[in-house]
């Protein structure tokens, strides 16, 4: 079963994402914020995807993403950005922070599983 | 596929239903049955089954449109919806505006002026041509005629312009060159058949474009007409009416209805896009006033405070905020390093030029001893030289020891031997002198018994002197020959003491002769042991001088080599002590670079120290 990796502060978000995956047969581990989601990647298996929020408190989800991607060992995971930042402007540079894809919220449910299908490792 | 109006997203009482559900609470109860419905929504669209997903999507938005599932059931609804346009359009699936445009397409198909789009229209003025010519300024102020005064137009044109060119025709004095044709064809005919022809050929075109006008003006009648019944419900007017105008206006009613209905659901719209407005006036006041933030933060961080860091909000601001922050990031953690390296490359270049010093002054003092030390080897050389002369000579000197300490003990034993023969003849002087001694006793005994003897005699005469005396003159002659024996035995008494005397002091002789002999032995015994001992002592000094000398030879021959291995040694700390030169000198080259070294880490310092990192 393959593993995805969910970093969302909105409890509401976290519970949809979680459920949505869940259903379509994945494994689903959740962080509220980037801190958080940090100390987990260092203490588990490594997922094989991580979605992310970008607006959260503390660090942001593109922050998080540059951690990911100067790590030796995480820098293959695929990553997701899953925001309300809808501009293209925002999706050009979440994109290039290194992330694969970019769903805006509010996201087809069906949307966010094909993307994670096509980017899953 | 099926395309879905969606009648529940546009409805004014959903609209309301809506908002009033936007006061609720989110209750537990009500997520997990939207978040149910959701998840069952999206297996049914995964298998395939749109409708059926559709349905479930629809009865999100129609619990809670503004909740997140609600947002994302309106997705999923308009992705599908999206999806089933691309398929039927046969074209690439594209944002919500394709159905305005098919929306907006529709409209301009039965808009009141869609035929004039085959005229050249205003915007075409500006063609490269670029010249407006008349007939365009015509046609456009016809354009711009109502209905009723262009009827009325073509009324009077038709009645009046064949009269006017019969007229013109009838009146006319002369050939009029603006018709040359007419004039060459007519140059055989009257004039009469020439206005009658003239007159009757603009009826016939007169009518003809009254009667065309009127065709258009009834096809767009029955077009406006039909729009209308689309517009009203879709029910066919002509079906139950007289003619287009009694459809149009049935229509028309229908319209009046329909947009009763819709005027609540554009108020609502209005408002909604009022709001839009409100939303888009205060996200340009915020995205302003995020630049404004944003600018003050590059303002510290201009001033060297690299701790700062921009609050994540969204849009380009948030963008560049981020950027900023990776950038301001990067750099803290650079001025941090070159800080830390600098501070310590300071510190090391202090305590190294100290080392450094220290270590040129050991140099210097190295050098110094070594020269000594060099000298010190020069000296041990020599004097392991004198020791190798010396060393040989103590050889030769021993071996000479030991030749005399052998020669000595056969001198020696020869010693020992005479010794041995003067003991025997002490021993026999002894006893013969023992045997003198007895004899003299002896003598000395027989001297006692005559000395008596003579003094009995003595004795003896005198008392026959007295005898004879005492006879007279009788015994005169026996009293001379008594005083005769009386004197001889007075000799003899003398020569007797006087030999006494003679052998005690023969017999005192005889006895330190004797004491003389004994003395003698002894110390010819003494001399016999001390000479014995003296001839091991030689033979000692003999083996001892033979060990000696070849110790002496070992040392000799180690000599030799100290004095190689003292050559060696002095060349060594020759070289030595020209390193330590070269080193003495290097370091002072690397004190010099240190303080260098030093004063350009001060400058870098002095440089970095405006940012702040912690």
């Amino acid at each position: 079963m393959k593993n995805v990796f969910v970093v969302e502060d909105g409890q509401t978000e976290q519970t949809m994402i979680k459920a949505l995956l869940n259903h379509a047969g994945f494994k689903v581990d959740v962080a509220s914020d980037a801190d958080e989601a940090w100390d987990w990647l260092q203490k588990n298996t490594l997922p094989d995807l991580i979605v992310l929020d970008i607006v959260m408190p503390g660090k942001s989800g593109l922050e998080l993403c540059r951690m990911i991607q100067e790590d030796e060992k995480m820098k293959d995971i695929p990553v997701i950005f899953c925001s309300s930042k809808s501009e293209e402007f925002d999706r050009f540079w979440a994109l290039r922070q290194g992330a694969k894809a970019y769903i805006v919220k509010p996201y087809a449910p069906k949307e966010l599983i094909d993307t994670v299908y096509a980017h899953i490792r | 596929m099926e395309n879905r109006p969606g009648p529940t997203h546009n409805s004014p009482s959903d609209l309301a239903e809506a908002s009033e559900r936007l006061s609720f609470p989110e209750t537990a109860q009500n997520s997990d049955y939207l978040l149910n419905l959701l998840v069952q929504a999206n297996s049914l669209e995964q298998a395939g089954d749109e409708d059926a997903a559709c349905i479930l999507y629809e009865e999100i938005v129609a619990i809670d449109r503004y909740s997140s599932w609600g947002a994302s059931a309106q997705k999923a609804l308009q992705s599908i919806k999206d999806r089933g346009l691309g398929g039927d359009g046969d074209r690439p699936t594209r944002e919500p505006s394709t159905d305005d445009e098919s929306e907006a397409s529709t409209l301009q198909l039965f808009s009141p002026g869609a035929d004039d789009s085959q005229f050249p229209t205003g915007s075409t003025v500006e063609t490269p041509a670029g010249r407006p010519t008349v007939w365009r300024q015509w046609t456009r102020a016809w354009r711009q005629l109502t209905v009723g005064t262009k009827l009325r137009a073509i009324a009077i044109a038709s009645a009046l312009l064949p009269i006017a060119v019969t007229g013109v025709v009838l009146l006319r004095p002369e050939p009029r060159p603006e018709m040359p044709n007419l004039e060459s064809s007519a140059t055989a005919g009257t004039r009469q058949r020439q206005a009658l022809l003239w007159g009757g050929a603009t009826a016939v075109v007169t009518v003809g474009t009254a009667i065309w006008v009127a065709d258009r003006m009834a096809a767009r009648l029955r077009a406006v007409s039909q729009y209308a019944c689309a517009l009203g419900g879709g029910n066919d007017a002509d079906g139950r009416t007289a003619d287009e105008l009694s459809g149009l206006t049935l229509n028309l009613r229908e319209i009046a209805h329909v947009l009763d209905r819709n005027r609540e659901q554009i108020l609502a719209l209005d408002r909604q896009r009022e709001r839009e407005v409100d939303r888009q006036k205060r996200e340009k006041e915020r995205a302003q006033q995020q630049a404004i933030d944003l600018l003050l933060y590059i303002e510290s961080a201009r001033s060297g405070d690299l701790t700062v860091k921009v609050p994540t909000v969204e849009g380009e601001i948030g963008a560049i905020a981020d950027a900023f922050n990776a950038t301001i990031g990067s750099l803290r953690s650079l001025v941090a390093q070159v800080k830390t390296v600098s501070e310590t490359v300071n510190q090391r270049a202090h305590s190294s030029q100290e080392s450094v010093g220290s270590l040129a002054d050991a140099a210097q003092t190295q050098s110094i001893e070594l020269e000594r030390a060099l000298n010190s080897v020069v000296a041990i050389s020599e004097s392991i030289d004198r020791v190798s002369q010396s060393t040989q000579e103590a050889a030769a000197i021993a071996r000479q020891a030991s030749q005399a300490a052998r020669s000595g003990e056969t001198a020696m034993t020869q010693t020992v031997a005479s010794m041995d023969k003067i003991r025997t003849s002490v021993a026999n002087s002894s006893k013969k002198a023992k045997r003198l001694a007895e004899s003299a006793q002896e003598v000395s005994q027989i001297l006692e018994s005559i000395v008596g003897i003579a003094e009995q005699a003595n004795l003896l005469a005198f008392n026959a002197s007295i005898e004879a005396a005492r006879t007279g003159e009788r015994g005169h002659g026996f009293r001379q020959v008594a005083d005769e024996v009386r004197r001889l035995a007075g000799q003899v008494g003398e020569a007797a003491q006087n030999i006494g005397r003679s052998i005690d002091t023969i017999q005192e002789e005889t006895a330190e002769v004797l004491n003389v002999f004994e003395l003698s032995t002894s110390e010819v015994v003494a001399g016999t042991q001390w000479v014995s001992q003296t001839q091991q002592t030689l033979q000692g000094l003999t083996w001892l001088s033979q060990q000696i000398d070849g110790y002496l030879q070992d040392v000799a021959s180690n000599t030799v080599e100290q004095a190689q291995a003292s050559k060696t040694v002095s060349q060594t700390v020759e070289t030595v002590a020209q390193i330590a030169s070269t080193t003495a000198s290097e370091a002072q080259k690397a004190i010099d670079s240190l303080q260098e070294l030093t004063e350009r880490v001060e400058t870098l310092q002095s440089s970095v120290s405006p940012f702040q990192v912690k």
